[in-house]
Order: structure tokens, then sequence, then C-alpha cells
């Protein structure tokens, strides 16, 4: 690997030249070119040898756009159940003192380390008509397995650990002297929980919010076991990428992919923009 | 205080972060020496041939037994040992890998359709079908079944009823199933081949799938979903899967329709890797021995139909015939039926979109 070619190929603002061609630099610049860069202008260049109609067509077909639809609108919902869940989840593993504590703890990384194609045979079997979960749903007439209920259960289960993640350091490092102060001073619970702990929270909701949503949109593996994959129901853009490859259909998988890869990156660029936003004005 | 921590983080985070990066580099660097060197000409000595077979789920239980027979008596005849590698899996998706560079000596995929897609990707000459015994390429065959629940309580006896608003059907999707095309052509044959328009197909189709709650990607996610998931009243099936399932201790009722296509599954030598690898002698002595007598009568143990005369009579009780058998070729064969139906925007598409619309 050289790193000399990547350096040139990517000018920083020369601020510090030699900061600029220190070994952690060019081992970043190189290893993120490699792993994440190169496949993304692999997918963008595949996209670009459609000619723009083609490629219109490819990505605006009626199926396609209601994957997006549903493959974004899911994912939303997915993530604000988290945003909501995992904020208390966290607020409970760092605040709260419990039997069994440090094994709910390790239980939350679950999903990271489960092949998704497992979590999602079990979700589709635990909430079908006759499993544990679903057994129970279904007197009240709510289907979940293979149903587009079923691909929000699995979004949710994917995604659980982000929020959770990024909010837990923050809270542990927040001191409880200050509830303690503003209590004293007459808030009432609810104004402090408003007022003085969620505020330096927000950047870490948000920031584990976005990945929990990003990561839902590309969830592949449990979906496609918990969904009926049915088009216009609730058959999600990941699918059909695959379904369109497994068809021989590279033009209309890429057009796809591109489209999904293109609103993920501008979804994820402005959540970063408000950050900053956010840190330079109310922070 | 939000700022040192920040400080802190990052001075710890790029250390960490070489540390794992160099991990990841010495774990890709292992990965990568422990998969097989793609030196394909090893162990094809004068005295041990390796042949890879590629082909589809269901078949592995007879090959299991055929291989043994085949190695025997190529080793009594050449004094040659043949060791077979042998790749199960989707129809669909072992054609992909085929093409996408899996080196098969042979092939032997559900329909023609995956091995014409081969033959397109210039692997395989064409003409393939006229190399076997009978001409047409074809080394098994089975049709179309309908699987219902235990005591069949909706009463489905034929296709017809697939159609009722009170059945709910499984079959997997067309579009990435090879085998769940034979069930969508069955039931279009249905209609068309007993004097119906291509109208009314479309209408029977379009009800026979609007009754469908799960649309699996393959035979196998479909296959769950009836029994694991416990999903629908009747699921189409292949006859050699059913008799499979049941010889496996699953007793599943079933019916065979009287209007039926017939089910031809393909074999091939792929030319391109046989000659690489210096193994078309060998691999078309094992397609020519699949149509023995010996060979066929362990196809039709494990559920498929024997295309010998002879063996079609030995096992004439166990495969009743169909009445009305109508074969792809009456569709023009599948270099015409992939497009018309299953292409994008095609048919099937609008089959689906009207079905969403409702």
């Amino acid at each position: 690997m050289t790193v000399s070619k990547t350096q040139s190929t990517f000018p920083l603002a020369p601020q510090n030249l030699l900061k600029r061609l220190s070994l952690p630099w060019g081992v970043t610049i190189t290893y993120i070119s490699i792993v994440l860069l190169l496949p993304v202008a692999a997918l963008i260049l595949q996209a670009a040898t459609l000619s723009p109609i083609e490629f219109w067509r490819l990505a605006t077909a009626p199926v396609a756009l209601s994957t997006y639809n549903i493959t974004f609108v899911t994912a939303f919902f997915a993530a604000a159940i988290n945003c909501v869940a995992g904020t208390a989840t966290a607020w409970v593993l760092v605040r709260y003192d419990f039997p069994f504590k440090r094994v709910l703890d390790a239980v939350i990384d679950l999903p990271f380390a489960l092949p998704t194609a497992v979590a999602g045979i079990t979700l589709a079997t635990v909430y079908s008509e006759q499993g544990w979960i679903g057994s129970f749903l279904s007197p009240l007439g709510i289907r979940v397995s293979f149903t587009r209920l079923g691909v929000a259960v699995a979004m949710v289960f994917i995604s659980v650990p982000f929020v959770v993640r990024t909010v837990q350091p923050v809270l542990q490092e927040l001191d409880s002297t200050i509830e303690e102060a503003a209590w004293s001073l007459g808030a009432s619970r609810w104004q402090t929980f408003w007022l003085v702990v969620l505020p330096p929270l927000v950047p870490a909701i948000l920031t584990g919010t976005t990945q929990a949503f990003a990561r839902a949109v590309g969830e592949y593996g449990s979906v496609v076991l918990i969904a009926a994959n049915i088009p216009y129901q609730d058959l999600i853009a990941p699918i059909l990428v695959f379904q369109r490859l497994e068809q021989n259909d590279i033009a209309g998988a890429t057009a796809v992919g591109t489209v999904l890869l293109l609103i993920s990156l501008v979804l994820l660029l402005t959540v970063n923009i408000l950050q900053t936003w956010r840190q330079r004005y109310g922070g | 205080m939000w700022q040192d921590i920040c400080n802190q983080w990052k001075r710890k985070s790029l250390k960490s972060f070489i540390s794992l990066f160099l991990v990841g580099i010495g774990l890709s660097g292992a990965i990568a020496a422990c998969s097989p060197s793609p030196d394909n000409t090893s162990g094809n000595t004068a005295q041990t041939k390796e042949l890879t077979l590629v082909s589809y789920a269901v078949t592995r239980a007879a090959y299991e037994n055929i291989i043994p027979l085949f190695a025997k008596e190529w080793q009594e005849k050449t004094g040659q040992t043949v060791r077979f590698d042998q790749s199960y899996g989707g129809s669909g998706s072992q054609t992909r890998a085929v093409i996408d560079g899996l080196d098969a000596d042979i092939v032997a995929l559900a329909l023609s359709a995956d091995t014409l897609q081969i033959q397109e990707a210039g692997l395989i000459q064409p003409g393939w079908e006229k190399k076997t015994p009978n001409g047409d390429g074809i080394v098994h065959r089975s049709v179309g079944v309908i699987v219902t629940r235990e005591g069949n309580p909706k009463n489905i006896k034929d296709w017809d009823d697939l159609a009722r608003d009170d059945v709910s059907v499984i079959t997997a999707n067309p579009k990435t199933s090879g085998g769940a095309r034979w069930n969508y052509m069955a039931l279009w044959g249905k209609v068309t081949k007993t004097g119906g328009t291509e109208a009314q197909a479309k209408d029977f189709v379009t009800k026979v799938y609007s009754n469908v709650p799960v649309l699996p990607r393959d035979a196998r996610e479909a296959t769950d979903a009836f029994f694991a998931q416990k999903q629908g009243d009747a699921l189409i099936n292949y006859e050699n899967e059913v008799i499979l399932a049941k010889q496996q201790g699953q007793n599943l009722p079933y019916v065979v329709p009287e209007i039926n296509i017939s089910i031809d599954n393909p074999i091939a030598v792929v030319d391109s890797y046989v000659d690489k690898r210096g193994n078309r002698e060998v691999a078309e002595a094992f397609v020519q021995f699949l149509f023995t007598p010996a060979a066929q009568r362990e196809f039709a143990k494990v559920g498929f139909r024997p295309v010998v005369p002879e063996i079609v009579a030995e096992f004439a009780d166990s495969y009743p015939k169909i009445s009305n058998l109508f074969t792809i070729d009456d569709f023009g064969g599948w270099n015409q039926v992939s497009p018309k139906f299953f292409a994008d925007g095609a048919i099937f598409d609008d089959i689906q979109a009207n079905i969403a619309r409702r």
C-alpha cells in the first residue's frame, strides 16, 4: 500500500503540512478509501454507465417508488421508537441498580452480534399467529409477521443498541448533583428533566437515532424473512435490489441502490449540519 | 467538561483505531490465506479426476446415491478415481454463481431457462440438449402438486380452488424463483390449454396471486412459510419435493391436478470449464451415465419422474399418468416465456400492480 499516492489526491487545507503527512493521517485516508470510498465510487460509476433517461425510468418505476416510501417511513418510525425507548433504557442502566443489570447491559448489544437471518427467523416465529407474542396479538386483529408491522419490528430490533450506546457514556459523565441543585432551587421533576438533563443529551440522542435510522434503511437479512415481500405492501428497497440482482438486472439494482445511497447521504449530512449548528448556537 | 471528554476520547481513539486497523489487516490476511487456492488442476492427475457438480437443493438425495455407482463404473473402465465436489442451492443463485466464475463441470438445474442463461454467458456451447441420449437435455421430470393442511379442511381438489376467496395460497416469487415459474405456468396453462383466452388466464392467475399472503424468495422458503410459520391453506409445490418429504416422515395430504405442466429438469456439461480443467471426457461420461436404468432408478426412488421408458414402466404405480399434460414448449419455450411473463414490466409485474390497486 503506498500512502503517497492517496495523499496527492486528497489535498487538505494546508494549515499544517507536517500534520498532513503524518502516519495516522495516511493510514486513515488509505483505510477509508479502500473500505468505504472505492465501493461507493464503484456504485456511482456503475450508475453513470446508464443513460439518464434509463436511470430515471428504473429508479422511478412504480414498484421502486413504493419501496422507497415503505423503507424510509418504516425506518423513521423504528428510529423514533428507539429514540425514546433507547434513551429511557440508557437512563435506567446508568442511574438504577438492580439484579442482573450487567446481563441486561450485555444483552443490549445482541442485535449487533446476532446474524440478521437468525434474528429474522426468530422474530417471524415469535410474532406469527401461533408464536409467543403473535398469539396474544391475533385475537386483537393485529398481525405482525408477514405484514409491514413485521418490517418495523425487525428494524426496531436490529437498531436497538445505537441510541442506548451513544447516550450511556454521556449520561455517565453527567453529574447528578446538577439535578439535585435544580430541585433545591425549586424545579419540578419534569422541569429538571426538560431543562437540565435533556439538553446535554440531545447531540448523543440525535447521533444514535440517526445511526439507528441509517441501519434500519439498509437492513436486509432479518426483514426478508419476516416480511411477505409483496410489492406495494411491504417490499423494502434493499430486497428489491436483491431481487433485481437475482433476475440478472444489474442496471435496475444499481439504479435503486444509488437512489438509496443518495437519500441516505442527504439525510446523514442534514443531521450532521444540524448538530454543528446546534453546538455553535444552542449548545 | 464536554470538551475534556472529547479530547480524551480523541487521544484514546486514535491509538485504538490504529491498533484495530492493524488487527483488521492481519485478520483479512488470515482469511485470505484460508480461502482455497484457485489452482484447478490440483488432483487432476492421471489417477484421480475431480468433478464439480452444481445442482439445486432437492436433487441431493438422488446424486448421493448415483455418484458412488458412477465412480465404481469409471474406476473399472479406466482405472481412474473420480472425486465429486457437489454444490446445492437455489437454481437461480447457482446459475448466477456459475456465470460469476464457480467452476462447474456439470450443471443440473431446475429449468432450462437457467441453463440457457449460462449458454448466453458463453460458457455452454449451443446444442447441449442434443448431447444427451434422449436428445432433449432433460434428465428427470416432475409435475405440480397442491399440498393442503391435515385432513384438507378447505376441500381443495384442483387449481380452480386456489382462486376461491376463502383460500390462501403459498408460492414463491416467480421473479426470483425458477421453481415458482413452473407453478405460475401451470396456473396459466390450466386456462389456456383448456380452451380459455389469455385474458381469462390473466384474470385467473391474478385471483390466485391475490390470495398469496407471503411471497418468499424460493421454494425452500415457501415450504418453510407453509409448515414452520403455518401460513396459508395450500402450498404449490413439486411432486418430487412432496414424495421426498413423505420418505422423511412428513406425511402431507396433496393432490396432483389432472391438468398439469411437465416440469422438465435439464442437465448440461459446462464446455468452458471442462476444457479448462481437462475434464470433458469424464464429465460427458457422467451425463451419459445419468440416463442408464441404474441412475434413473435412483432419481425415481426420491420422487423424480424418470425419462427412460424401462424405468417409467417400472415406477408406473408411483407416478400416475396425467391426462392433460402440457410442456413449456407449448408456450414457445423459456426463450419466449421469460420475457413475456417475468421481465421488468411484463405480465407478472402487471398482475402485481393490479392486485395492489384493488
